[in-house]
């Protein structure tokens, strides 16, 4: 009985045309947007490799100089795009894409696409996630919405239920119906993104177990719709409220709610401004990471015990030059400042996903975003852990350069010059992203969202039974 | 025919519990986001008044400081901050450069998330033309905000396609099409009127919650008058634009599903596909408008 | 008053209305007898000026139905088969409004007036249309017709889902509105009724008018028999 159920069914939206027209739009924006986003990525991924390639020549080529103004001289880290990206954009417009490393500063990623574009970026692109995320919930809804509600109308119901029909066969009739051309919509363009994205020569480490899970996590987020929609279908009595119930959802879900979050987490945990950050970051460098132990007396008692150690009476006795070897010891010094207050915004991103979080009880797309953002490495976890990483590598390169300086350059000789082939020696900034499984653990409490609303709907399901 | 259509239109929305619900809904709406739109605005000015003042507690240790060096006495800043010196006092004591709210600004937040609202040019270096990003969380800047303009540009158009989808479509499917269709009048003319009688409650209704709205939250709309009006304005020219579409689309001629899944096209196409073709748009241009000083 | 000139309707290869001649005077009750399909309800609609003929014409009251849309809406009432009014409008407000845009102004004397004469009883006046039975709704749409001051009635199965009671008095409103001169044109199954009312019958197949006749000239009896020959249907003995 499912068979037939789901035969007919499949006829009658077949031989629909406004169904028939819907797909084929559908159809046409995914092939639109896949390629568009193909053809970023590549353009991205081109300027990345480039900027990497001559930033690097730039700093290979510094000629003969002191290393302490090579270190202020600085050079940069640059965020690089994921294959997945392709799918999911994920934050990356509006994070920056490039990190500035120099001496005593700790820069945040700058030049993010949206600050160079104008107000029309902040409304919406054709992008593969914008098809996945809100255009197949639509395509759903216009499928199933008169799902039940049509046998209402047309009368059908009252000769069905003399013919004595099993509801759960009946029902799982029509879910296959509604839920196959959606599987195979969203199969087919999994598979085109695989096959466009392995091909796509040394850009990135394609995984196709992320894909796959990508692919998942997505079919999970239709499942759920297409529970609710025949939900909705099952308890009303028209199809006019039916549909309006269902688009009400869909905009709440997916419009309404995340922008309402987004409101009520920046409200309850702000981020400092830019200005506050850096004063606060100044105050702590005048006075202290504690507040009573400003570097100065820091670098008093560092001496003394450097002294003591090497058991000499003057800096100009010590082995190696003792100004390079204090200035990475202030370097260390703020960078834990740095690290202190950077911390905090961490803590407070923390604290805001805590309301997304919340608020995903009330929607789907919301543990659905997080989850394929983080696995396409677009999410702002991903881009924490490079600033992490380029930090880390700045504090190195300091190291670099200061220890360079320490072993061969005499105390006071401030005219000293490294060699124009040291530079080379700085091993090259290297970020890989957390794996998969990492990723997986990291976002258990969205997946275990997911799996909640997943059963939920289809206990919803269960109130269906008894018309 | 129109005093007629005007007498029971009204009749029939407020029997029908459409007025009751449109009004509920737009006051929620309206509510909710213009309490966003504010406490945005109210926190960007909050931090520009504390910056400010402490750079006016900066300026008093300042003072001291210069007070210390003139009296003679020995005192511990570096040297090349000692505040005597003009550059000094460029480089470790600047002042703040912003940019005040618009009074509509509480409107739409625009690109006002995405870029700072005050910065501390220093005599050298800090190219502020280079970057003046703010700092956020750039996972609000994706989902954006709940103001306003969001309400009016992409929910209003939805309250008016259900509320107008179906206005030839339900006499037909009802079945008082044919009765009304053997009366001398023309139907497209009916519809007309139908539409712009409905056109005319939902602005009116508009109007209204958005005054009761900016009552409540304290918005002196009267001492701003302009911008009031040319919002309301463009507001009710973008409302005109949807009841036209619904308008063509009832004469189409399709059942009460087909004009819904139409129109519902139209809203994604000109509503959420918008920069799709890059030309500035209407919608733009009206979120835009609110707020331009703050981009 | 309605008149049909060699009047024809098809659709692509299909006819569905072939050559039709027919007339009804003033004061007439002209029954339109037929099987499903064969044209009575094609007929009604040309009247009316939902569709547009192939060929021939319809004239009510001397004027041609395509070009004088709006006059000849004017002077005649319709009744569908399911006449359906507005559900949250009372019969008082369903009258008025339906008389209003068609441009005759009412006072609720008036409304009232005709709601008694159309048969309605008083304390559903101020009801809503939702709590209506089909004979009621009928009673409204004949109010309707009785307020506009039609000449001309057009009917669409009038009597399909009546009781017994409805359909008399019904017939007996009909009795009424042609004393007073109105031309009345009824599409029907109901061939007993069809022989109560009407002053004329007309047997329609396959788009064709077969039969013709006078209703007191002919018995129920005699009816049904040429109703059924006329199908080609031979009645099995029992």
């Amino acid at each position: 009985m499912t068979r037939k159920t789901f035969f007919k069914e499949s006829k009658e939206l077949f031989r629909d045309g406004r169904v028939r027209v819907a797909m084929i739009i559908v159809v046409i924006l995914m092939c639109v947007s896949v390629w568009i986003s193909a053809r970023q990525y590549q353009n991205i991924n081109e300027q990345y490799k480039v900027a990497n390639t001559s930033e690097r020549a730039i700093w290979d080529n510094q000629g003969e100089k002191n290393p302490h103004s090579a270190a202020h001289y600085g050079t940069y880290a640059f965020k690089p795009k994921y294959p997945l990206s392709l799918v999911d954009q994920g934050v990356d417009k509006y994070a920056g894409t490039s990190i500035f490393l120099e001496a005593h500063k700790h820069n945040e990623a700058q030049f993010s696409a949206a600050s160079d574009q104008t107000g029309l970026a902040r409304f919406g692109d054709l992008t593969p996630d914008f098809m996945l995320l809100f255009m197949m919930p639509l395509l759903i809804i216009l499928l199933g919405y008169n799902s039940f509600t049509k046998e209402h109308e047309m009368g059908t119901l009252t000769l069905l239920k003399s013919q004595g029909i099993s509801s759960w066969k009946w029902i799982a009739g029509k879910w296959a119906a509604l839920f196959l051309p959606i599987l195979i919509l969203t199969t087919v363009l999994f598979i085109i993104a695989g096959l466009i994205l392995s091909n796509l020569r040394d850009f990135g480490v394609f995984d196709w177990n992320a894909l796959l899970w990508m692919y998942l996590v997505y079919t999970v987020y239709y499942i759920i719709f297409v529970n609710l929609i025949l939900f909705i279908s099952a308890k009303t009595k028209k199809s006019g409220i039916s549909l309006v119930v269902a688009l009400s959802l869909w905009i709440l879900s997916c419009l309404a709610i995340p922008k309402a979050a987004s409101n009520i987490a920046e409200d309850a945990y702000p981020y400092p401004t830019r200005q506050e950050f850096a004063a606060n970051v100044l105050k702590d460098k005048k006075q202290g990471l504690d507040g009573h132990n400003p570097w100065s007396k820091k670098a008093q008692r560092l001496k003394e015990n450097v002294l003591a150690e090497h058991g000499v009476d003057s800096v100009h006795k010590l082995p190696f030059n003792f100004d390079a070897y204090r200035m990475q010891k202030g370097e260390e010094h703020e960078a834990e400042i740095y690290f202190k207050h950077y911390n905090y915004l961490k803590e407070q991103f923390v604290k805001q996903s805590k309301v997304y979080k919340g608020l995903a009880a009330f929607s789907p797309y919301l543990p659905t975003r997080f989850m394929s953002m983080a696995i396409a490495h677009t999410d702002y976890a991903t881009h924490w852990n490079f600033a992490d990483a380029a930090e880390n590598y700045r504090i190195a390169t300091q190291k670099f350069l200061n220890k360079n300086f320490e072993q061969n350059a005499a105390y006071g000789d401030w005219s000293y010059r490294a060699d124009a082939n040291f530079w080379k020696q700085l091993p090259a900034f290297e970020y890989s992203p957390p794996q998969l499984g990492a990723v997986l653990s990291q976002n258990f409490s969205n997946l275990g969202v997911l799996g909640c609303w997943l059963v939920g709907s289809f206990a919803l399901l269960l109130f269906i039974k008894k018309m | 025919m129109f005093s007629y259509n005007f007498k029971y239109e009204l009749k029939l929305l407020l029997r029908s519990k459409w007025i009751q619900l449109l009004s509920i809904l737009l006051l929620l709406l309206f509510g909710f986001s213009t309490y966003n739109g504010k406490e945005k605005v109210a926190k960007r000015n909050a931090d520009v008044v504390a910056a400010k003042n402490k750079v006016k507690e900066n300026d008093q240790m300042m003072l001291q400081l210069l007070d210390s060096i003139e009296k003679g006495m020995p005192v511990s800043a570096s040297r090349w901050t000692i505040p005597t010196s003009p550059m000094a006092l460029g480089n470790y004591h600047p002042r703040i450069a912003a940019v005040a709210s618009q009074p509509m600004a509480f409107v739409a937040t625009g690109q006002a998330d995405l870029f700072t609202h005050y910065v501390k040019p220093k005599v050298t270096g800090d190219d502020f033309a280079l970057n003046f990003t703010e700092m956020t969380s750039p996972v609000q800047l994706l989902f954006g905000s709940f103001d306003l303009a969001f309400v009016i540009v992409y929910l209003l158009p939805l309250l008016i396609i259900a509320f107008s989808y179906n206005v030839l479509s339900s006499e037909k499917e009802n079945g008082s099409l044919r009765l009304l269709a053997s009366q001398p009048i023309g139907i497209q003319n009916w519809v007309l009127q139908k539409l712009s009688l409905r056109f005319f409650w939902l602005s009116a209704l508009v109007i209204l919650s958005l005054c009761v709205t900016f009552l409540i939250f304290g918005i002196d709309w009267f001492s701003m008058l302009k911008s009031f009006l040319l919002i309301i304005g463009l507001i009710v020219s973008y409302m005109l634009f949807w009841f036209s579409l619904a308008f063509l689309v009832n004469l189409w001629g399709g059942s009460s599903a087909k004009n819904a899944i139409s129109l519902l096209g139209l809203w994604v196409l000109f509503v959420l596909l918008s920069t799709v073709y890059a030309k500035s748009t209407k919608y733009y241009a009206i979120s835009n408008a609110f707020t331009h000083p703050t981009n | 008053m309605i008149t049909t000139q060699n009047l024809t309707k098809k659709y692509n290869d299909q006819t569905a209305l072939d050559q039709l001649n027919l007339n009804v005077n003033k004061g007439e009750i002209y029954c339109l007898l037929g099987a499903n399909g064969a044209g009575k309800t094609t007929t009604i609609n040309l009247l009316l000026g939902f569709i547009e003929p192939t060929s021939g014409s319809a004239l009510i009251n001397d004027l041609n139905v395509s070009q004088k849309a709006k006059e000849t809406k004017k002077i005649l009432a319709y009744i569908p088969e399911n006449l359906m009014l507005y559900p949250s409008l009372t019969a008082i407000e369903n009258l008025d409004y339906f008389s209003g845009i068609a441009g005759k102004k009412l006072t609720k004397e008036n409304v009232i007036s005709f709601l008694k004469e159309a048969g309605l009883q008083e304390n559903a006046f101020e009801k809503r249309i939702t709590a209506f039975s089909k004979g009621m709704r009928q009673k409204v749409g004949i109010a309707i017709a009785l307020a506009k001051d039609a000449k001309v009635l057009l009917l669409d199965e009038p009597t399909s889902g009546l009781d017994p009671k409805a359909s008399n008095e019904f017939g007996q409103l009909l009795h009424k509105l042609s004393q007073k001169g109105v031309a009345t044109l009824m599409a029907t199954h109901d061939l007993f009724r069809a022989k109560e009312v009407a002053t004329h019958i007309g047997i329609m197949k396959d788009g064709q008018l077969k039969e013709e006749c006078i209703a007191r000239d002919i018995s129920l009896r005699d009816l049904e028999q040429t109703y059924l020959s006329t199908m080609n249907y031979k009645e099995v003995e029992l």
